[in-house]
């Protein structure tokens, strides 16, 4: 039978030698990061809605655990009295942090990126008239100052759904929905 | 010793009486069959009593009975050498010696038919009686330059798992991600493989050989192959004395893909004449250098682009090996990279935004076509290390195979973080990845093959005996925590023992394996340090039946040697029934049990459940298979039941407000889930010209899977729908310049998946499609070299068409016509 000489066996051996040796670099060389970098992502875990007018104000604060991932521990009902006109700003906070984190400012240095969506739904609808007031660099709403008027009449229930638009993959053109959203909230609201 | 003198004979069969004398031999010489130069190094194997050995400088081989091994017939002898078309002959006996001539087509001289299955007679282990689909040459040369998934999409019983062009995985039978495992050069690949949208990090440049095997095979793979094992496989190093390689050059019209890949391999070096080789280098020694790249611009769906569904992928691999007759080393070294875009219109925030986007119809948002990649995307390197190595011991023969890897995934989010300060360190912070997670992986895996046990003159027993052991960390980054940190190690055993008989083949394979894993908790999470150990047996029983055949019996001196059992000669025909059942097991992964939160893109909140058992699966499969001159075919039928089957199961009770609104609560958890289906496949010669040899073949490929949710008395959710390929081909084996001339055209038609849990999806499963793919190609014999290409329409009609299993499918249509442009050139030269 044909038999296979190994002319070569300190080659082989070198060769395994090798083999190992490359495999410990492949090990050894190899940075392995630290998770040091681990911290959750910043969205706002408090919403204050603050409606002044000369007659009295109005706040309702929507507030969850944590951030996003949070549960709401508290949804105030925003109760507006009829008839009236109110100026409202909108304040986002992460207070889950310490110090807590203001992301209203945020927005308002991107206020480009940004813009809020105040839909008022059920028996109200119709009653309230929100008015966004400030502008961006493009004399585009944003929506972090707004007024609030109310017809006159009777009680009604309903709700106000308050949606930010964020306005990085389309151009912001003032009436367009932001394909993204960073919040999409509902207060109860309530008409006396 | 020289063997010109001896007779030529080539065939397929070699069917002689049967009788075991004193002397058995088998005597050979391999020839290239066009200058008919004598080929060494062509690496000779009989299978079943695992005997290999190389042909020397004159192409001469002997195969001889020795003290301790007994020629145990029927075996199948594997003939291999790179840059070859490999052989595979059914040696039923050997009356006193065999004598064989064998010549070796070049690679690409010969092309392959459609998906075939092999008998895989030649394998031993659990998947002896398995039928494995093998898809090689010609079939793989078809989806050069697409991803890997795309490759295995045309086989019955796979479905694809896309998310976009760039990103896909194959569902096996039903069952996908965790459920399947693939198996890269030897080691079972381990990425993120849990996510939908994670893909295999393998090269499919670097490929040269894909097994398929559908349906559970825990025996050999451990716990987690439940779906199936897909094996990707480099070819085996050259060890003669060769120098060449090939180049693949691919153009897509739809992306603007193009896609270029280098392979250079050679072995020893001589000097001398041909024929009177005076001297050799570095005999037994061979290497490959392989490098790839693919880049692409934005898909375009018929209507609208795809904004942000370029990628760009850099791959390279690099092999050294030494055989001798006993011994065997061989070091494997891959590199892939790679970055893709995610489709901008599939970034949202809230389940609002999911739901207008789907109202919408199309994306909203649509940028100009561009090559940039912008955010959000992924950025994934994979390292492979594996070293290899066998020896042939008097006993049987070990092998031994180490590998490490390294996954590396980050994802970018296209914002998510809120930084105090200015914006440009809001920018920094998007220019850093959301997400990075990194897989670390040793692997150990020892086997020993048993040399042939002789019952009697036709019926052998052969057998394995392996243990792997494996440790695994994964380590968190980013901003946004997606699954905690862990250790896992793991440790298995199996055996496995195959008798083989004329017309039967029963295996059997047990196999215990033990996990053990460590979780970093989080307090932010609520997740404490937890450590759990998992350990489960699988096992497997197979039978395979072939059924006698009208034999011929030919003078050795005249057989016809084929060249491949998937060529068919007058003489050739198989039909085979096997049968396998078989339990395996799979433990519960880390996101199924530590998820919390919504993955961007998903719209659901899912909660994962740190109480999860592990899973089990009892299955039963049964194939009928033909093969013969006229026809090819094969029928499979399948159930699966898989006990505490995991899943994440929608509370509509409670849903999950937040901040960015209100989303469905998903729970993992588990139930009794059932699968069933059958699979189909035929190929048929309508017509075949006597003079010309020009054929026209027709075929198709159904699959049908039924998965059912039993404890919820409802359809599981994302089985793949009803599918059928269709396909008519001409072929002309040779015309003017050109050989192996062919075109071809060919139908999908996908139903509208009707099963599904009600209630669950956002929208309804999309509706079926009918697409048309055609192409045309040959092979050009100019300027000494050989150049092969093809010129395929897919989705011919420009047919706009979402699919079931497409993650784009809430937001846009898929990719729509697509024009390829493939050549490969192979080059080289013995070094003579």
């Amino acid at each position: 039978m044909y038999k296979a000489h190994i002319p070569y066996r300190n080659t082989v051996l070198t060769m395994l030698a090798c083999c190992g040796l490359l495999s410990l670099w492949g090990n050894g060389c190899r940075p392995i990061n630290s998770p040091t970098d681990i911290a959750e992502e910043v969205l706002p875990n408090e919403v204050t809605i603050t409606l002044t007018s000369p007659q009295g104000n109005v706040t309702a604060v929507w507030r969850s655990t944590t951030d996003v991932k949070g549960t709401p521990t508290r949804i105030d009902t925003l109760v507006l009295a009829a008839g009236r006109t109110y100026t409202g700003t909108i304040k986002a906070v992460n207070t889950t942090k310490n110090p807590p984190i203001d992301l209203t400012a945020e927005y308002k240095k991107e206020a480009d990126k940004h813009q809020f969506f105040y839909t008022v739904s059920g028996e109200a609808q119709g009653r309230v008239t929100i008015t966004i007031t400030d502008r961006d660099k493009n004399n585009l709403p944003v929506g972090l100052e707004f007024t609030v008027m109310t017809t006159s009449g009777g009680q009604a229930r309903g709700a106000l759904n308050v949606v930010l638009g964020h306005y990085d993959s389309v151009r912001k053109t003032g009436t367009n929905r932001a394909p993204e959203s960073d919040m999409d909230i509902t207060f109860p609201l309530v008409i006396r | 010793m020289r063997h010109w003198w001896i007779l030529s004979c080539v065939g397929a069969l070699v069917l002689l009486r049967p009788y075991v004398g004193y002397s058995q031999v088998i005597y050979g010489t391999v020839r290239d069959n066009t200058t008919r130069m004598p080929l060494s190094g062509v690496r000779i194997t009989l299978t079943a009593a695992q005997h290999t050995t190389l042909s020397r400088s004159d192409g001469s081989f002997v195969i001889r009975r020795s003290s301790s091994r007994t020629l145990s017939l029927p075996d199948t002898l594997y003939v291999r050498l790179p840059g070859y078309q490999p052989l595979h002959y059914v040696v039923r006996s050997v009356h006193d010696t065999l004598t064989l001539d064998i010549q070796l087509h070049t690679m690409s001289s010969h092309r392959r038919d459609a998906i075939y299955v092999e008998d895989t007679r030649a394998h031993s282990g659990s998947i002896a009686t398995h039928n494995v689909v093998l898809i090689e040459g010609q079939e793989l040369e078809r989806s050069r330059g697409q991803t890997l998934g795309e490759a295995l999409s045309h086989i019955p019983g796979i479905a694809l798992l896309q998310t976009g062009v760039s990103i896909a995985k194959p569902v096996i039978r039903g069952l996908h991600s965790q459920r399947v495992v693939i198996v890269n050069a030897g080691v079972v690949q381990e990425g993120q493989q849990w996510g939908a949208d994670h893909a295999p990090e393998i090269d499919p440049f670097s490929v040269q050989r894909i097994e398929v095997l559908r349906g559970a095979a825990g025996i050999e793979y451990g716990q987690g192959a439940l779906g199936g094992v897909v094996r990707v496989q480099p070819y085996p190093l050259p060890h003669g004395t060769w120098f060449g390689g090939t180049t693949h050059i691919a153009a897509f019209s739809n992306n603007s893909q193009g896609a270029f890949s280098l392979t250079l391999e050679g072995g020893a070096v001589s000097i001398g004449e041909a024929g009177s080789c005076i001297h050799t280098f570095g005999e037994g020694f061979g290497w490959r250098v392989q490098g790839s790249a693919r880049k692409a611009g934005d898909s375009r769906a018929p209507h609208y682009i795809l904004s942000n569904t370029g990628f760009q992928e850099l791959n390279g691999s690099l092999a050294l090996g030494y055989t001798s007759e006993r011994f065997t080393i061989e070091a494997y070294y891959a590199l892939f990279t790679t970055e893709l875009g995610i489709l901008r219109g599939a970034h949202i925030g809230t389940l609002n935004d999911l739901q207008r986007a789907i109202e919408a119809g199309r994306p909203l948002v649509e940028y100009d076509w561009t090559y940039s990649i912008h955010n959000p995307k992924q950025q994934i390197t994979h390292d492979l290390w594996s070293v290899h190595a066998q020896y042939k011991a008097p006993l049987g023969q070990f092998d031994i195979q180490y590998g490490w890897q390294q996954n590396n995934r980050a994802e970018f989010d296209s914002h998510n973080a809120r930084i105090r300060g200015d914006s440009g360190l809001l920018l920094a912070s998007l220019n850093r990845p959301a997400m990075t997670l990194q897989l670390t992986t040793y692997s150990l895996d020892t086997k020993f093959r048993h040399h042939a046990f002789t019952l009697s003159p036709t019926s052998i027993i052969t057998g394995v005996l392996g243990a792997s052991v494996a440790t695994q960390w994964n380590i968190q980054g980013g901003r946004t925590l997606l699954i905690p940190s862990f250790y896992a190690e793991s440790a298995g055993i199996y055996c496995i023992e195959t008798l083989t008989t004329p017309h039967m083949i029963l295996n059997a394979g047990i196999r215990y394996d033990i996990r053990h894993i460590r979780i970093r908790g989080s307090s932010s999470r609520n997740i404490p340090d937890t450590m759990q150990l998992f350990s489960g047996i699988s096992a497997a029983w197979g039978v395979r039946y072939e059924f006698p055949q009208p034999t011929f019996t030919i003078q050795r001196s005249t057989v016809d040697m084929q060249t491949d059992t998937s060529t068919t000669t007058h003489d050739k025909h198989s039909t085979t029934l096997a049968l396998n059942v078989g339990i395996a097991w799979r433990a519960p992964l880390v996101h199924e049990q530590f998820s919390l939160g919504v993955h961007h893109g998903a719209a659901q909140y899912e909660i994962g459940n740190s109480q999860l058992r592990p899973e089990r699966s009892y299955s039963a499969d049964i194939t009928l298979s033909h093969t013969g001159n006229i026809l090819r075919m094969e029928i499979s039928a399948y159930a699966h039941a898989i006990a505490d089957f995991i899943y994440s199961r929608p509370d509509a009770a409670r849903p999950t407000v937040t901040i960015r609104g209100t989303f469905p609560t998903f729970f993992y958890t588990q139930t009794l889930a059932f699968l069933a289906g059958s699979e189909l496949s035929l190929d048929a010669v309508l017509l075949a010209h006597p003079s010309n040899n020009m054929t026209w073949r027709m075929g198709g490929a159904a699959s049908l899977v039924r998965g059912i949710n039993i404890s919820d008395a409802e359809p599981l959710i994302f089985m793949p729908a009803d599918r059928m390929r269709m396909f008519t081909r001409l072929e002309l084996p040779s015309l003017a310049e050109m050989t192996d001339v062919f075109c071809e055209f060919s139908s999908l038609l996908v139903r509208t998946q009707d099963r599904f849990p009600q209630n669950v999806d956002y929208t309804l499963p999309p509706h079926g499609y009918v697409l048309f793919d055609v192409s045309l190609g040959s092979t050009i014999h100019a300027f000494s070299t050989q150049l092969t290409w093809s010129i395929t329409a897919r989705n011919l009609l420009d047919t706009p068409f979402r699919d079931y299993l497409s993650r784009y499918r809430y937001f846009a249509d898929d990719a729509g016509r697509n024009i390829i442009i493939r050549v490969s050139v192979p080059f080289g030269n013995h070094t003579h």
